[in-house]
């Protein structure tokens, strides 16, 4: 079976989300593929309509999922990407069903999986991905009274903490392997970010019984037919924990593999896009994790560029970064991801998600502090021409506090 | 989440709620997904389809990945 649509997104997480709506809104006939029982990808996994408010991120979900129902864009959920059996057409499976899409332009929004590092006993039951513990549990496991220990590098520990310790979980402790003199630096540049800062916290307050100990890693993980205890060390001293689950992970890495199968050049294990979000292979852009990993509203952002470019109306994608660099330096990350959609924000009408991503962390070469601030000064410079003198001043106040700013963009190689 | 019905993980019933992914049941019946070529036992990793680790049986169909598919009444899973 054979089907063609003008505009094909694979993955259904808020970047696939974001580009499939926008197109669909600007009259394109969209598919939707994606890979999971239910869209949302990673950070919105488990949501529905009806629960997700209670969840971090829901009101998100809930705007975008909501605006993409009034679309006439097809949603094909459970496919998966296998081949691509000719150009411009993709092969699907599902449950041993292939079917073939043909495709005017392609974005791909794949998303990021945890990095692994092995250690002894790491393919035992019961040894799990942070985020991939937080994935079952957000797919129906009951963590009630389970011994959970996170281990491995990054603010996913934390968040994956808060999760389980608010579904029930005991937190036998969350092991980071970064000294605190790196996680100082990475904590005094999110000072920029107060929102995030202020999410890192209420993180850390939920799985307050937890022991959070920096400088130590996983030795071993033991336990006979599954994980029993986890063996931990500072490279002084080494202990053991008890523990029913051990998550562990160790940032991010893209998933490119349907990128790489397409063609798409890569650099430094990231798919290089122009600022249309275009990868080298025409007909294909990549948006999200798989450009830089740079989390919720950079995938947003980009999901709207590249929808936007897609259907045609690259005049708009201007729009979006606009928007997105005005929220992002007027009411910085205190209008972020916590408090959305804001009324400020509502009266520009362009999107209901505030997006503070083009200037997010990420190694992405179009989200360098230099193109961030060449945009910058040419959104600055048509606002100088458009609007009243309140508008200038606040172009000015902008324009005062922006190298400071993006100096202080937190940098996540910092814990590695 | 709709109400609870019964699977069979290897000829266990176990309840579940609706929504549940058949990796979660396999967890919560405490059985393990797969057998390694050595022999070892095997459960979900990554979680989210990537990893592979999760393939079991489900419905007569083998090599599904567990966590990619949610439960629904009447199913059959066959781990190792």
């Amino acid at each position: 079976m054979s089907a063609s649509f003008e505009v094909v997104v694979v993955g259904a997480g808020p970047g696939g989300i974001a580009a499939a709506t926008v197109a669909a809104e600007a009259g394109c006939r969209v598919c939707l593929l994606d890979d999971n029982v239910a869209m949302g990808g990673q950070i919105w996994r488990g949501f529905r309509a009806e629960n997700a408010h209670k969840y971090p991120h829901g009101n998100g979900f809930i705007a975008w999922t909501t605006r993409l129902q009034q679309t006439k864009c097809e949603v094909w959920q459970g496919w998966q990407a296998i081949d691509q059996p000719a150009s411009g057409v993709l092969r699907l499976e599902r449950a041993g069903e292939i079917r073939d899409v043909e495709y005017g332009n392609l974005i791909v929004a794949t998303g990021a999986r945890e990095r692994f590092l092995p250690f002894p006993g790491w393919t035992l039951p019961g040894v799990m991905g942070a985020g991939g513990l937080q994935a079952l549990v957000k797919s129906g496991l009951d963590p009630q009274g389970k011994r959970v220990v996170l281990a491995g590098s990054g603010p996913l520990l934390l968040a994956v903490g808060a999760g389980l310790a608010s579904a029930g979980a005991v937190v036998a402790g969350i092991y980071e392997q970064a000294p605190l003199s790196k996680l100082a630096g990475f904590a005094l540049a999110l000072l920029a970010q107060p929102a995030k800062l202020a999410e890192g916290a209420r993180y850390r307050l939920k799985a307050m019984h937890a022991p959070y100990r920096t400088s130590s890693w996983i030795v071993q993980a033991g336990g006979r037919g599954r994980v029993e205890r986890v063996t931990l060390t500072d490279g002084r001293k080494t202990w053991s924990v008890d523990c029913d689950w051990l998550g562990c992970g160790f940032n991010l890495v893209p998933n490119i593999e349907l990128p790489r199968l397409l063609g798409c050049r890569t650099v430094a294990g990231y798919v290089e896009v122009d600022r249309l979000q275009q990868s080298s292979v025409s007909r294909v852009a990549c948006v999200g994790e798989l450009t830089g990993i740079g989390g919720l509203e950079k995938a947003l952002v980009e999901g709207q560029i590249a929808g936007l470019s897609a259907a045609g109306r690259e005049t708009d994608v201007f729009r979006i970064s606009l928007t997105a660099l005005t929220a992002h330096s007027l009411c910085g990350q205190s209008c972020g991801i916590w408090r959305e959609p804001t009324p400020w924000y509502a009266a520009v009408k362009t999107f209901p998600t505030p997006s503070c991503g083009v200037a997010q962390v990420g190694a992405r070469p179009s989200s360098t502090p230099g193109a961030v601030w060449a945009r910058a000064k040419a959104a600055s410079a048509v606002q100088r021409r458009n609007s009243c003198s309140a508008g200038r001043i606040k172009t000015h106040v902008r324009q005062f506090f922006r190298p400071l700013y993006l100096r202080l963009q937190p940098n996540y190689d910092l814990l590695k | 989440m709709t109400d609870a019905f019964p699977i069979t993980v290897n000829g266990k019933r176990i309840r579940v709620n609706g929504g549940t992914s058949v990796a979660a049941a396999v967890t919560k019946a405490n059985e393990p997904c797969r057998f390694s070529v050595s022999g070892e036992p095997r459960a979900p990793l990554c979680g989210m389809g990537i990893c592979m680790e999760c393939r079991a049986t489900v419905n007569g169909v083998p090599h599904r990945r567990t966590c990619q598919i949610a439960c629904s009444a009447g199913m059959e899973v066959l781990t190792g």
